[in-house]
């Protein structure tokens, strides 16, 4: 588990100095029931379809992962070498839920899944370096029809 | 991630409502996104185990809940650990035997390509098994795994590298990163692969790699050479090469 002890002193400081910005709050947003809402999964582990561009180190670009992609498609390139990369080898949905998200469909929990959903590289030294990407993804997902994003870390 | 949910609400202009996972809780107390599911589990696996799926729904449904529950900045915590697949602690059956490693770049290369080659039969069986691989970053295909050892082997040894015969992804020296990831992914896969083995750690996987095969000590030796590079684009490189705690030999 991730608690401050059990992470090598080097990793656990620099999860403990990164830059944590103030961010002027939005409007609090009262979303639809979950049953009738369409949800997209948004995620920073660096993933993309295999024939996809490859992140760069520090790139603030996003990565479009179609909702019908084949996990065998999908590749991560993430720059750090800090974090467990074998639950994501072993299960993709370790790190992307995407077949849990479809139990969830399918038993009624959520109304919908996006048709696309969005990847980004982590371990930004400066978390508002994606600002400008972040604020484009909420408008495309709005366009979209999305109601909700699930955000997930590695 | 907890700035881009704020992003990506106020780019939805109120249209998209946002919740997520967060490993470090420090960062949500800090950051203050709408909504937040604190996970005790390691970094790398944020909806808990591999092969688990009742658990990782369980992770993903609690966070799709603060949809519905929360009515301000809200972090919840969730209140299992990850579970753990078998009691035995897990230890590589694959035995690569790596020898000492040769200072002439001829005979590194053949020295990793044959421990490589020891791995291909378990690396064809994680295929079979999971129908995939997560190799292939650097622009390698799985069936070039050798010429990335030749790659390693040569700057590992003072050659200059070619060029060879791989659609490279990257330039020098990002391409160094990515044929290492690609490399340790095709070792992980390959070490993972054997029918009712326990599920490694991360630990015991780079525990492994980095003290147990030809490979981890070829990575030390890359790491040793970047950081002496004048190229600051090349000493820059070494932090995305070896994980913190595996840098020197146990």
């Amino acid at each position: 588990m991730v608690r401050m002890d059990d992470l090598h002193p080097d990793m656990a400081n620099n999860l403990l100095n990164l830059p944590l910005p103030e961010i002027e709050p939005q409007p609090w947003i009262t979303p639809k029931p979950l049953a009738d809402s369409t949800v997209a999964i948004v995620t920073t582990a660096g993933l993309h379809p295999a024939g996809d561009r490859p992140f760069n180190p520090g790139s603030n670009e996003y990565r479009l992962i179609p909702g019908d992609i084949d996990y065998a498609d999908l590749r991560m390139s993430h720059l750090s070498v800090n974090f467990d990369r074998s639950g994501f080898q072993q299960d993709i949905n370790t790190v992307f839920p995407l077949e849990r998200l479809r139990e969830l469909q399918a038993d009624g929990a959520v109304g919908g899944i996006s048709r696309y959903h969005y990847s980004f590289m982590g371990a930004q030294a400066d978390p508002t370096n994606l600002e400008s990407t972040g604020e484009e993804i909420g408008r495309l997902l709005a366009e979209d029809g999305v109601d909700a994003a699930f955000l997930t870390p590695v | 991630m907890c700035a881009l949910s704020h992003y990506i609400e106020r780019g939805s202009n109120g249209r998209v409502a946002t919740t997520g996972i967060s490993l470090i809780r420090r960062h949500p107390e800090g950051m203050k996104p709408p909504r937040s599911l604190w996970v005790p589990f390691p970094l790398g696996r944020p909806l808990g185990s591999p092969d688990h799926p009742d658990f990782q729904r369980d992770v993903l449904l609690n966070a799709l809940q603060l949809l519905e529950t929360a009515t301000e900045p809200t972090i919840d915590d969730y209140p299992q650990d990850a579970p753990i697949s078998g009691d035995d602690p897990w230890a590589c059956a694959i035995m690569v035997s790596p020898p000492e490693p040769a200072d002439e770049t001829e005979a590194l290369r053949d020295q990793l390509v044959e421990e490589i080659r020891q791995l291909a039969p378990w690396h064809r069986e994680s295929i079979n098994r999971r129908g995939r691989t997560t190799v292939g970053i650097s622009g390698a295909t799985v069936e070039q795994m050798e010429d990335l050892a030749v790659l390693l082997a040569d700057f590992a040894t003072g050659t200059e590298p070619s060029d060879g015969e791989i659609d490279w992804n990257h330039p020098m020296p990002a391409r160094l990163k990515f044929a290492s990831d690609d490399l340790r992914a095709f070792y992980h896969e390959s070490a993972t692969a054997q029918p009712g083995a326990a599920y490694p750690t991360d630990a015991d996987l780079n525990d492994w790699l980095f003290n147990q095969t030809l490979l981890g000590t070829v990575l030390r030796q890359i790491v040793g050479r970047m950081r002496e590079s004048e190229d600051r684009r090349v000493s820059g490189m070494v932090i995305g090469m070896i994980p913190a705690g595996f840098a020197r030999a146990r």
